[in-house]
């Protein structure tokens, strides 16, 4: 009654294709993945994209300077506010704007405020995913703090419209201090029985550990940026090799794994969360007083500029080609999520379903900024 | 006229048997329906609460008529039928699948629950006296074997399930379950002969009874974690929920079953963990035994401990469920043959030896 393919391989082997998706539970999106199965064991996998591709590259050339940010932040919608950044570092770098200093404090805390926010959201739908259904709405319900934390500051829990060329949009309101401080140590508080649930935990450890592993040099090779490329092993972090707005003068650790398996990347991106809360701290401490936006031009001059920023996914970038007029001429989107997804194929060969959906989580995908 | 009734039914002995058998199910069931609702409620309740959410609050006091709700809202959506499935067979799978598994309330003491609490109304009605008769329960010998029996059925009914159902994700549920059921058997079934080789006999009843001076717990700790283990992998419920694993295979052998079909899928497995759970109850904490209860209450004394027990398994085993993600197949695997089958032939072994010497010491014949 079932569909079976049937292969000749050498000897007579039963093969199974399976669609997962574009609806199903455990792909954190429309996304296809077709899968080829022998019993238990994945034996290939192609991923299929484009459910929600919206053409924002296209609408991007079909809007002026001020109405673009407001389809970026749409780009992936639990990290709204690097998605921004990037684009709104690429016009600065044609326009060779200058930035205030409090500006540059303010990105920084609302990037790791971000950070924290999608991190936590990544760490609810990964536990999911292996069956640990009790970290969902621990996960959401932590993360609901922070995006209390970023309405204060931009007005918004999802999509901000906070950065502008220039500068932000607005400044902090009163109280921020106090708030953030009691959120922050709310989510610290509960990060230590995040970590009781999954670091004692030996069903969750026989889940993650040696799931997957992936080298240093393999991860080079396949592009991939981020938490991801940190569980390898790798130490390669914008914030820390090429520091923007105001990370220079901040102290804070760039956490890596070992072995880059599934296990490793839980552990970066936990604690990750950990080291944001850390500069969320200092920034809020040594936020210079002064203005938080300068008068920018209307629309950049004629040029090229690529603005990246370190995503919680990874390294996102806008390539901004610029011919003089108020709307941009081409926009590029580099999106890691993008490039992760694509190398499935290339790392889970041989392991089993139950592994596919523990790996694909690992690796956060955010449909949103895959498709564009 | 009851007198009459009682000479008229002594002179036909079958018919009194089979109506025995046929008032002890009909109790039975309708014990387990309510049972079923209760066991639902608390489990989203307890969950909830490890979540740190409410649970059902809208429907009645503290959301208690909610189970009622969803019972009539699926009740009344359409049964589908996948394009290329067996009519006949895909909908009469469920029937066989909750029937085999309604076939162990019969032999668990459950009607005497039910009898032992009518009873309390036995001054105020009088008829209600014979129901004593309708407890059969306690005459099924071998009512071990027969729990065996019947639960090795399960495999085979769900792999034919998620074949019929003619969808992939079927299949690969319903393969997993027969693996998996069938490997957690040996196991189960080995740790169950180290309860049976403690007590010495077969009926559920005499197994309760033995332990009037000692609960099988603290005798044999060993078997009550083996036990406990394969029971919650023979119930299908986590970490061991890996035929219907959610987020996996959307929901396994039972993917295409909607409306009431559906409703018996979910009222088998319930079944099962709820006798799972009797049966941990009945093997090592001693069942019914427990002080009685003050004044009027004091018939049902047994019962309401039986009760409080299975209740502190079912809430043990969503506990579980809420602290663990899931196990992968093949490590499950691995689990039941190399770890939970040598372990269980060492305790049987170790069991025997401790009978040997309590029956030397005189502690138990």
């Amino acid at each position: 009654m079932v569909s079976i393919q049937e292969k000749t391989v050498g000897r007579e082997v039963r093969k199974l294709v399976i669609n997962v998706g574009p609806q199903h539970p455990s792909t954190h999106g429309p996304m296809d993945l077709i899968i080829t199965v022998e019993g238990e064991t994945i034996i290939d996998v192609d991923v299929k994209l484009g459910y929600i591709h919206r053409g924002i590259e296209k609408l991007c050339e079909l809007r002026n300077y001020f109405q673009i940010p407001t389809y970026l932040n749409r780009l992936c919608y639990v990290s709204g506010m690097f998605w921004e950044y990037g684009f709104v570092k690429a016009v600065e770098e044609i326009m060779d704007a200058k930035v205030p200093e409090r500006a540059e404090w303010l990105r920084v805390i609302a990037c790791e405020l971000t950070r924290i926010a999608s991190h936590l959201v990544w760490f609810a739908a990964f536990a999911a995913d292996v069956g640990l259904f009790t970290a969902f709405p621990w996960g959401l319900r932590d993360r609901d703090r922070i995006l209390d934390l970023l309405e204060m500051m931009s007005g918004q829990r999802m999509t901000f419209g906070y950065f502008r060329v220039g500068g932000v949009r607005y400044d902090l309101p009163a109280g921020f201090h106090d708030y953030a401080e009691k959120a922050l140590n709310y989510v610290e508080r509960n990060l230590k029985d995040y970590e009781k649930l999954i670091y004692e935990n030996p069903v969750f450890l026989a889940r993650t550990v040696d799931i997957c592993p992936v080298s240093a040099s393999k991860a080079i090779e396949l592009g991939w940026t981020g938490p991801v490329l940190r569980a390898s092993g790798v130490k390669r972090d914008l914030r820390r090799d090429e520091p923007y707005a105001a990370y220079e003068a901040i102290d804070f650790e760039i956490p890596v794994g070992k072995k880059g398996d599934t296990f490793d990347r839980v552990y970066v991106r936990m604690e990750e969360i950990k080291q944001s809360i850390n500069i969320v701290r200092q920034a809020l401490k040594r936020l210079p007083s002064g203005p938080y936006q300068h008068r920018a031009l209307l629309y950049p001059p004629p040029g090229i500029g690529y603005g990246y920023v370190e995503d919680s996914r990874g390294e996102c970038g806008y390539m901004i080609v610029s011919d003089g007029s108020p709307k941009p001429y081409r926009v590029k989107i580099r999106s890691p999520a993008y490039v992760h997804v694509m190398s499935l194929p290339k790392v889970m060969k041989g392991s089993k379903i139950a592994d596919l959906y523990a790996i694909l989580g690992s690796f956060d995908p955010c449909l949103g900024e895959i498709d564009r | 006229m009851i007198d009459n009734i009682i000479i008229f039914l002594k002179s036909y002995p079958l018919l009194v048997y089979a109506l025995r058998v046929i008032v002890a199910m009909i109790f039975a069931l309708i014990f387990m329906l309510i049972n079923a609702l209760i066991f639902i409620y608390v489990e989203r309740k307890v969950w909830a609460r490890t979540m740190q959410r409410m649970g059902p609050t809208y429907v009645g006091k503290w959301g208690i008529l909610q189970l009622i709700a969803d019972f009539v809202k699926v009740l009344n959506k359409e049964i589908i039928v996948p394009a290329k499935a067996n009519k006949l067979a895909f909908l009469s799978m469920p029937v066989f699948i909750t029937g085999i598994s309604l076939l162990l309330i019969i032999i668990m003491p459950y009607d005497y629950v039910v009898v032992n609490t009518l009873l309390v109304l036995e001054p105020f009605i009088s008829w209600i006296g014979l129901l004593k008769y309708a407890i059969v329960s306690q005459y099924f010998q071998v009512g071990v074997l027969l729990i065996f029996v019947i639960l090795s059925f399960n495999p085979i009914f769900i792999l034919l399930t998620g074949w019929i159902s003619n969808n992939k994700y079927s299949v690969i549920g319903g393969f997993r379950a027969a693996a998996q059921l069938l490997s957690f058997e040996i196991p189960f079934l080995l740790s169950v002969a180290a309860v049976v080789v403690l007590t010495g006999t077969l009926n559920l009843y005499e197994i309760v009874e033995k332990q009037k001076n000692m609960w099988l717990i603290f005798l044999a700790p060993l078997t009550f974690i083996l036990f406990l283990i394969t029971a919650i992998a023979e119930a299908e419920r986590t970490p061991f929920d890996i035929p219907d694993a959610e987020s996996e295979i959307i929901a396994g052998w039972n993917t295409e079953y909607s409306a009431s079909p559906f409703l018996l899928l979910i009222m088998g497995m319930y079944v099962r963990a709820f006798v799972s759970a009797t049966l941990l109850a009945i093997f090592f904490f001693g069942g019914w035994l427990g002080p009685t209860l003050p004044g009027i209450l004091a018939p049902v004394s047994g019962p309401f401990w039986l009760m409080i027990k299975t209740y502190f398994f079912m809430v043990l085993y969503i506990l579980i469920r809420a602290a663990f993600p899931r196990y992968r197949i093949d490590q499950l695997l691995n689990l039941s043959w190399t770890k939970l089958l040598p372990l269980s032939i060492a305790n049987l072994l170790i069991v025997i030896v401790l009978k040997y010497y309590l029956v030397s010491i005189g502690f138990m014949s």
